[in-house]
């Protein structure tokens, strides 16, 4: 418990800032070129257990990041780090600002008038706060899913092949590839494969929220962000999901924000939890769960409060 | 236990309390129900009543000629023609420009326009512009696109300031008191001296009301030697179609009826205008081409051929081909009375040259009413004459094969001209020579202005163009708005979903947004463009021109459109007048009808094609 105690602040201090060295900067820059189609062997994932405890290299690193909505300040102060490969769960009561840090990953913020920030978050080594950061590119490397499915209504190879295509041309048969690929990885392929032609929205939600990862990662992201991706799904679906995002940890950071304790338990090495706009405590999601080291956290992930 | 038993006594209370306020509810609703029937009702039974009196009045005038017969004072002969094309040509314009203009806006201010202060003053604005009386934008229309503001150097309507696609022609008088037309550097060129050139033969004093649209025929005028149209001689008439071969295959034709003018220049009548008429060909004026005294009309024999028919006052014969001839005359304007009077029989001479050998016959005439107009057919059996009869003195005349028609501005009117075309240029003739022309007045002397399809002005003036835009205002706010009310029934999280993939707005737009609102904003500016169809008021600030006997020929043209017309003949005295304003309005229900059918097909098939 005592050793713990400091994970929340100790987590960005044992390690060095990504992309201040340029060391950490090229393994990163492996990592930009479109996803590699099966699961990579070489790159293994050092620690199939979560509390063991390698060091992962941080993908996405805030310092002080505080966030409004016009007077409103959503998020205070924020430090987090966010370790490559892995699956990062956001937690906390509803209103405390998760998808607020979320839709700053990937700047989605912009469309929402008088929101603004201040402080630092760096992905792979640049600012992505700043006016200088490409949104389009950032978006094309950090993809999102929504709490509601929302495929357009265009038939289901449509959809997948749409972000592709919003940045290069594409043979068809490449094309073509890569809707398999991606579908096959968000382990939705077998129950589309003879429909591809056919619309999106014919597909259960479930599905269509399968559909709505696999389109985030026909994109060739590093990062996937999702709010709170099982919100409107069954137990079934959200267990073919959950086992879906395991799957995909090993080619993607993900960011998920969840109210499911469990599923945030089961599917998580890491586990954040806000409150009212403020990061309380962040650690391994064992040790969030088994020994929080704040009693707010032990409070509400013990059904307490929130 | 007791919170089910405290529900019951509710039911029990809301049971009891049915006696009353219960009864007077339902008698409430049944009354509302029975005075929204009535309403509807009344409605319903008022229009139908409506649509059967237009349909019962205009149903006798709906026939294949009144959609190809152009306006005319005389009701019998008087189609819609023009104002369907009218219609068409002002709404084509009026929907190519407001539709990217209204969606285009609609997309700036509901995609990328953020939503301050200015948006929402313009957003409320163009609310508030679609009430606003279109006859409001009539006005606004004739001073920005008609006259431009009358802008220096913009010039006027009549007098554009800049012009492309028009030629300017000048009148001279041939050596032989031809009147021959020829090309100008500019409008404002100095006029041609008397030369001497390519002869020209001028059709004139034609009423265009009964003009019909058709090629006129070949108009055959040259005695080659003497440069003069028409050999007008005793012994034979030298004026057919076509090459001497081709006579000879299918009987010689002769078209046009040739009378003297005050300008004293022989004239050729088109046939559909030709009539029996008094004037005389004298010897003093025609001694110069011809020296012969007679009355002249066309005819047209059986097989639809046109042959021109002297009608010398002294003498009855005919001389036609090798085989007999019926010839039939078509009288146009000849009224009812006219008929009677004229009916005694007559006995026509019809001269031929055809092969050389002349014909004579004798005539019978007989009358008919046919369709909207009575008809004199002049029944002509010709009969063989002696194959040693001398061939016509002029000779077989070259043929034009290639005539177009065209209308020529004469600065205040227009006039209807065969001219020669650029592909098949014709000895002595240059291209885009004017061959003849249906001018109300004699043309030597005025200026002839040919616009290519293509002619454009500044100022656009009362033309096509000018009328497209003002509808277009009328319109626009309503396209506007319907296509903001499309964009806005897209759900956001489509837009969020493309966003986050790293779609740019405008991807965003053109790969989600707009194909998702593309049916709603369909429908919008389709009922918008029905308006559009039926809108009079502004046309009639504009000024246009209500009696317009042809189609637009190019996109500053004059024209008229349906409700126009339609209102042109409705005030108008007389029963028949009355039926064709009738006639009219079901045309223009029908092409309204159309249009939403059309509407509503494109929308199905865009939807299911996005559903699917
Ligand atoms: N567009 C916005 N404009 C103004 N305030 C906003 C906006 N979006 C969110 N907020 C406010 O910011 C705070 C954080 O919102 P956020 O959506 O991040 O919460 P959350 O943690 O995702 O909640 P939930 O679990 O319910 O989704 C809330 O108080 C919310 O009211
Ligand atoms: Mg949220």
């Amino acid at each position: 418990m005592s050793t713990t105690k400091g994970t929340s602040a100790g987590v960005t201090s044992d390690r060095p800032v990504p992309g201040s060295t340029p060391a950490g900067r090229s393994v990163l820059k492996v990592t930009l070129d479109p996803g590699p189609a099966e699961p990579e062997p070489t790159v293994e994932d050092p620690s199939p257990d979560p509390m063991a405890d390698q060091p992962h290299e941080t993908v996405i690193t805030t310092k002080g990041f505080s966030s409004w909505y016009g007077k409103f300040q959503a998020l205070h102060e924020l430090d987090l780090e966010i370790p490559k490969k892995q699956v990062t769960a956001l937690i906390g009561p509803s209103g405390c600002g998760k998808s607020t840090f979320l839709r700053w990953i990937n700047r989605m913020n912009d469309t929402i008038s008088g929101a603004y920030s201040r402080g630092e978050m760096v992905l792979a080594g640049e600012d992505i706060t700043s006016s200088q950061c490409d949104v389009v590119d950032l978006r094309r490397r950090v993809g999102m899913v929504f709490q509601r499915p929302n495929p357009f209504p265009k038939s289901i190879f449509e959809n997948i092949a749409y972000g592709a295509r919003l940045h290069r041309r594409y043979d068809r048969s490449d094309l073509e590839e890569l809707v398999e690929h991606s579908l096959r990885q968000a382990a939705i392929w077998d129950e589309v494969k003879d429909r591809l032609k056919d619309s999106a929205l014919g597909l259960s939600g479930g599905q269509q929220q399968r559909l709505c990862i696999a389109r985030a990662i026909a994109v060739g992201p590093e990062v996937l962000l999702m709010d709170e991706p099982c919100s409107a799904l069954d137990p079934k679906s959200s267990a073919a999901i959950e086992e879906l995002i395991r799957g995909l940890k090993q080619n993607y950071t993900i960011v998920i924000v969840t109210h499911n304790m469990q599923q945030a338990a089961r599917i998580s090495d890491r586990t954040s939890f806000f409150y009212e706009g403020r990061l309380i405590e962040s650690g391994d999601t064992e040790q969030i769960f088994t020994t929080p080291a704040k009693k707010q956290t032990d409070d509400y992930i013990s059904g307490r409060f929130g | 236990m007791s919170a089910i038993g405290s529900r019951d006594s509710l039911l029990q209370l809301t049971r009891s309390g049915r006696s009353r306020s219960a009864r007077l509810r339902e008698f409430v609703n049944r009354a509302f129900f029975t005075s929204c029937l009535l309403i509807t009702s009344i409605a319903i039974i008022a229009l139908t009543v409506l649509l059967t009196t237009v349909a019962v009045q205009g149903w006798d005038g709906l026939s294949l000629e009144f959609l190809t017969n152009f306006s005319s004072r005389n009701p019998e002969a008087a189609g819609i023609k023009a104002a369907l094309w009218g219609s068409v040509w002002v709404c084509g314009v009026c929907g190519l420009v407001a539709l990217p203009i209204g969606v285009g806006t609609a997309i700036y201010l509901e995609e990328f326009a953020g939503k301050n202060r200015l948006t929402s003053f313009v957003r409320t604005n163009i609310s508030n512009l679609a009430g606003v009386p279109s006859i409001v934008y009539g006005i606004i229309g004739l001073t920005i696109f008609a006259r431009m503001f009358g802008l220096p150097g913009i010039g006027t309507e009549t007098e554009p300031g800049l012009t492309v696609g028009s030629t300017w022609y000048d009148s001279y008088y041939t050596a032989d008191g031809g009147v021959a037309f020829r090309p100008l550097e500019s409008r404002g060129a100095p006029a041609g001296a008397i030369v001497d050139g390519t002869p020209l033969l001028l059709v004139d004093e034609v009423d265009t009301s009964v003009v019909q649209p058709r090629q006129l025929p070949a108009l055959v005028v040259a005695d080659g030697d003497r440069g003069f149209s028409v050999a007008l001689e005793e012994a034979a008439i030298p004026i057919t179609i076509g090459t001497a071969e081709e006579a000879r295959d299918r009987g010689a034709t002769l078209a046009g009826f040739v009378r003297m003018t005050e300008s004293g220049n022989p004239r050729v009548w088109d046939r559909t205008t030709a009539y029996l008429t008094d004037a005389t060909l004298s010897g003093a004026v025609l001694d110069q081409a011809t020296s012969v005294e007679g009355r002249w009309l066309s005819c047209e024999d059986l097989a639809g051929e046109t042959l021109f028919v002297r009608v010398p006052d002294d003498r009855y014969r005919i001389e036609s081909g090798d085989r007999a001839h019926r010839l039939r005359t078509v009288l146009p304007r000849i009224t009812r009375t006219q008929l009677e009077a004229t009916s005694t029989p007559e006995r026509i001479e019809v001269m031929l040259g055809e092969g050389g050998r002349l014909v004579q016959g004798e005539l019978w005439n007989e009358y008919r009413v046919q369709g909207r107009r009575p008809t004199r057919y002049a029944l002509v059996e010709a009969k063989a004459a002696p194959a040693a009869d001398p061939p016509p003195v002029g000779g077989w005349l070259p043929v034009y094969p290639r005539l177009r028609n065209e209308f020529l501005e004469t600065g205040s009117r227009t006039v209807r001209a065969s001219v020669v075309a650029d592909d098949a240029p014709i000895d002595g003739l240059p291209p885009g020579a004017i061959l003849a022309s249906d001018a109300g007045a004699p043309l030597p002397d005025q200026r002839l202005e040919r616009r290519s399809w293509y002619y454009f002005q500044f100022p656009f003036g009362k033309g096509v163009f000018a009328g497209g835009l003002t509808l277009m205002l009328v319109i626009l706010p309503v396209v506007i708005i319907a296509s903001v009310e499309a964009l806005r029934a897209v759900p956001n999280s489509l837009r969020q979903a493309s966003l986050a993939m790293g779609a740019t707005r405008w991807q965003t737009v053109q790969k989600v947004t707009l194909p998702a609102s593309i049916p709603m904003i369909m429908t919008g500016s389709i009922l918008a463009m029905s308006r559009a169809i039926g809108e009079a008021a502004p046309i009639l600030v504009l000024g246009v021109a209500l009696f317009i006997t042809r189609t637009p020929q190019n996109l500053m043209d004059q024209f008229t459109i349906l409700p126009m017309q339609i209102y042109n003949w409705a005030q108008r005295p007389g029963e028949s007048f009355q039926e064709l304003a009738a006639a009219g309005i079901i045309v223009l229900l029908v092409v309204l009808l159309t249009f939403n059918a059309a509407a509503i097909l494109i929308r199905q098939r865009l939807q299911s094609r996005l559903e699917s």
